[in-house]
């Protein structure tokens, strides 16, 4: 009888306890929509400081951009060896160009580069903006008649959609290269075949469809990281659990807009 | 009696299921210096939010200048706010600027709404900019330090920088969170003198939050304990020393009874163990701020002086301030260290 007792409220408060983070994350699905809404309407009139977007844009592109380079090569080289095994086995070692570079261009390559990216420009935003809340900066701002979504985070956003943008048109060609590399040190495959693979499988749109991804994936990560860093409260240990929660959010934003990209790509 | 510059009406604010302000009524009009003190954690710094429009409250209003802030959009009331001039208990300063650009900032913001000028008028502006930044930098005792970041700086640097860019842009509204919280008694003085300075007597108000009792005492005219978000006490000085509310009486302390009929002698501070065994009796005597922060090496050649200051003290409290930690040449301490800036430490015996 205990035992059931037990179970039966071990399942309650399961339920519970599943029930309170559904609350929670429709929650900052809100929050999340609300914050959209205020950052697009920022942009109107289209007068971001110039300071300030110079600032971030600089700090975005030369932050991320050598890891964006070494994550596309190792990702490149990574899909030559996966794919490798199959044309070997297959022995049509005249498709791995083709495989791998449709792989990379069209998923793999804006994925992996978007979370590099989060890791590193989204956790380093929230905290910025995190400490700037928690250190009345961002009350400063305020009280100086400044509008902090127009000042800091507007051009935070258009930084990271263009920033993301360039990075995964960059982060393809190298990936490119690294697989070439790749094929040519453990395949066999001359690089200049590789690459004559490559532009004969004709990726043009997996190319294109990878570049939409990234800028979604930018913009996706801006805003959850402008999210979490906002809504900082309790010290430096409130901007280490908001940069913590921006991560894992904007790793599942990723996934998530991910799905919804390619779908509505397949259906245009 | 004019219009209150800045009036709150039954101000309330939760934060989660904790009322942090209850019930909240203040008016200050032109020409006040309102103090406001009460322990850590009884709602100061958001009262201060609050009036300045920054947090919104739960119930009640805020008018500032006669407008509602809860009615007044956003152009209305950025124009209100730059009328505002508030200096953070965070600092607050911009750590991706300057020291010259943050003092600068209020009014460079100014100018860009004003005209978007090019050539020589700009240039002339940011000369007139430069020039009042370098006053105000010297003002507050930190000259030559424009091109220094914030995180080169100390607290108590930071802090006068926060005060130079509160007060550079001439606001009518000033409002102070903990001006002098962790500054050595001299640079303290020189904040209150210089709040009472840049008090807009005519046009304005100032609001001071603060711990420094003894430094607020003759320079705010009115007085608000704030205790657990409800107003405990409110009134001037001579208020205070009539209150037989103990809390009141805790805060206003230190220069009360120096003035009081207590015949109890006194146990004094370790800086002035070498007072400690002059008998006192009756009359007054001269503020406590003079004597709390004498420091201990200082006592043999101030004794004389310090003995006729002191002549006729019944009772000292001394306001425990970080420099007043025990340092390892004073003598062996043995009264109980109060772990809040605000308690007053009396020692008795
Ligand atoms: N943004 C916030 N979220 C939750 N609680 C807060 C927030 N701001 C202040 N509080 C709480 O309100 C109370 C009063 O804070 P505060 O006004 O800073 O006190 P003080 O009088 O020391 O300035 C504190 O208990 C604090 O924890
Ligand atoms: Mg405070």
């Amino acid at each position: 009888m205990n035992v059931l007792a037990w179970a039966g409220s071990a399942i309650a408060s399961g339920i519970r306890d599943v029930g309170r983070s559904a609350i929670s994350v429709l929650e900052e699905l809100g929050a999340l929509t609300i914050l959209s809404g205020r950052i697009f309407r920022s942009f109107i009139p289209p007068t971001l400081d110039g300071r300030e977007t110079w600032r971030a844009f600089y700090k975005v592109g030369v932050k991320s951009y050598a890891i964006v380079v070494m994550t596309a090569m190792f990702t490149g080289a990574i899909m030559v060896i996966q794919a490798g095994q199959f044309v070997a086995k297959a022995s049509a070692t005249s498709f791995v160009g083709w495989a791998a570079g449709f792989a990379v261009l069209a998923e793999i390559g804006p994925v992996l580069i978007g979370l590099m990216f989060s890791g590193r420009v989204g956790a380093n935003n929230t905290a910025e903006l995190g400490t700037m809340v928690v250190t009345e900066q961002v009350d400063a701002l305020r009280a100086l008649a400044i509008e902090p979504m127009h000042y800091l985070v507007a051009p935070r956003v258009l930084a990271m959609v263009v920033m993301l943008f360039l990075l995964t048109a960059l982060g393809d060609l190298f990936a490119l290269l690294g697989g070439a590399i790749t094929s040519e040190l453990l395949l066999d495959v001359p690089m200049r075949v590789f690459i004559q693979q490559v532009v004969d499988a004709n990726l043009v749109d997996e190319y294109l469809l990878g570049l939409v991804k990234g800028s979604v994936f930018g913009l996706s990560i801006a805003i959850v990281s402008c999210h979490f860093g906002l809504t900082v409260s309790g010290g430096a240990v409130g901007v280490g659990r908001a940069v913590n929660n921006a991560v894992v959010v904007a790793a599942i934003g990723i996934f998530v807009t991910d799905l919804a990209v390619g779908l509505t790509w397949n259906f245009l | 009696m004019t219009a209150p510059i800045l009036a709150a009406q039954g101000l309330s604010k939760c934060f989660g299921s904790r009322k942090v302000i209850d019930g909240v009524e203040l008016n200050a009009s032109r020409g006040e210096i309102v103090g406001i003190v009460g322990p850590g954690g009884a709602g100061k710094t958001v009262l201060l939010k609050l009036l300045a429009g920054l947090i919104t409250p739960d119930e009640g209003t805020v008018h500032a200048f006669g407008n509602d802030f809860a009615g007044l959009d956003a152009d209305q009331r950025a124009a209100v706010w730059e009328r505002f001039g508030v200096l953070f208990q965070n600092y607050a300063l911009f750590d991706f600027m300057t020291v010259g650009e943050n003092i600068g900032f209020p009014l460079e913001q100014r100018r860009r709404g004003d005209e978007v000028g090019k050539g020589a008028a700009a240039a002339a502006r940011s000369a007139e900019i430069a020039s009042r930044v370098a006053v105000r930098l010297r003002e507050v005792d930190l000259p030559g330090t424009q091109h220094l970041y914030p995180n080169e700086l100390s607290g108590g640097m930071k802090k006068r920088v926060a005060l130079a860019r509160a007060t550079i842009a001439d606001a009518d509204v000033l409002l102070y969170d903990d001006p002098t919280a962790g500054l050595d008694p001299v640079t303290s003085s020189k904040i209150f003198a210089l709040i009472e300075r840049l008090h807009p007597v005519r046009t304005g108000i100032t609001v001071v939050v603060s711990h420094d009792i003894d430094r607020m005492l003759p320079v705010c005219q009115r007085f608000i304990l704030l205790d657990k978000g409800r107003i405990r006490f409110e009134g001037d000085r001579a208020a205070a020393d009539r209150s037989t509310d103990k809390m009141v009486r805790t805060f206003f302390d230190s220069s009360a009874r120096l003035s009081g009929s207590d015949k109890t002698p006194i146990g004094v501070h370790r800086q002035f163990s070498s007072i400690e065994l002059l008998s006192l009796k009756g009359g007054r005597c001269s503020p406590p701020s003079s004597l709390e922060y004498a420091p201990s090496g200082a006592q043999s050649k101030q004794g004389g002086g310090l003995r006729r200051k002191l002549r006729g003290v019944r009772s000292i409290s001394i306001l425990s301030d970080p420099l007043s930690e025990p340092t390892a040449d004073e003598p062996t301490a043995d009264e109980p260290t109060a772990d809040e800036p605000t308690a007053a430490s009396r020692v008795s015996r």
